[in-house]
């Protein structure tokens, strides 16, 4: 395989599994080290009762969150499952008025659990850490870091 | 799960200098003292500022 697809797979894998770039690169003990931090810390702020958050056209910066939170890869799909009983990315229109109150009664009710902002924190840090993975594979992948 | 404040922020230091500190160094040793030193920092940090928010008025 030519260097840059190497580099696109590894990419990838990093984005699908936390440290999985970093195995397909060769560095099996990071790889394991990046995993168990990522997933800890993503599962740690779930049972804080932390959110993920939705982007919604009101905030723009939920947005920049949201890649935050996609940042994780496909274990978002649990945090929104967990937070929102759904797989959901956008905030509803107000017009879809029962999924509009849904979305609403269900970030309320983490909102109002005292370790909820500890817990968003966690989530938030898990996607941009996995982020950080993806740039550091693409910087060996490419060979600017040996 | 963890109802306090310090726990939390141990463990958040924690997770963060382990994170780091394998991604920017090579040997355990380096691994084991920038992590040591991260977590110290943001502990050490974070309590200093707790403590100069005790001044702020409640209210």
């Amino acid at each position: 395989m030519s260097n840059g697809g190497r580099t696109a797979v590894a990419c990838a894998l990093a984005w699908v599994i936390p440290g999985g770039g970093h195995l397909y690169l060769g560095k099996r003990v990071k790889s394991i080290v990046f995993f168990a931090v990522v997933t800890l810390t993503f599962l740690f702020g779930l049972a804080m009762d932390g959110r993920v958050y939705l982007a919604s056209p009101d905030q723009p910066l939920s947005y920049l969150a949201t890649f935050a939170n996609l940042g994780v890869g496909p274990m978002d799909l649990i945090g929104r499952r967990a937070s929102y009983d759904r797989i959901i990315f956008r905030f509803p229109e107000e017009m879809d008025r029962a999924l509009y109150q849904e979305i609403l009664d269900r970030t309320r009710k983490r909102i109002l659990a005292p370790t909820h902002e500890y817990g968003t924190t966690f989530i938030l840090t898990a996607g941009l850490m996995n982020i950080l993975l993806i740039l550091d594979v693409f910087d060996m992948g490419i060979g600017r870091k040996t | 799960m963890l109802r306090s404040h310090f726990l939390t922020l141990v463990l958040f230091a924690a997770l963060v200098s382990i994170f780091f500190a394998t991604l920017t160094r090579e040997t355990l040793k380096d691994a084991l003292k920038l992590g040591g030193l991260m977590m110290a920092s943001m502990i050490g940090i974070s309590l200093v500022v707790a403590y100069l928010m005790y001044f702020f008025p409640l209210g």
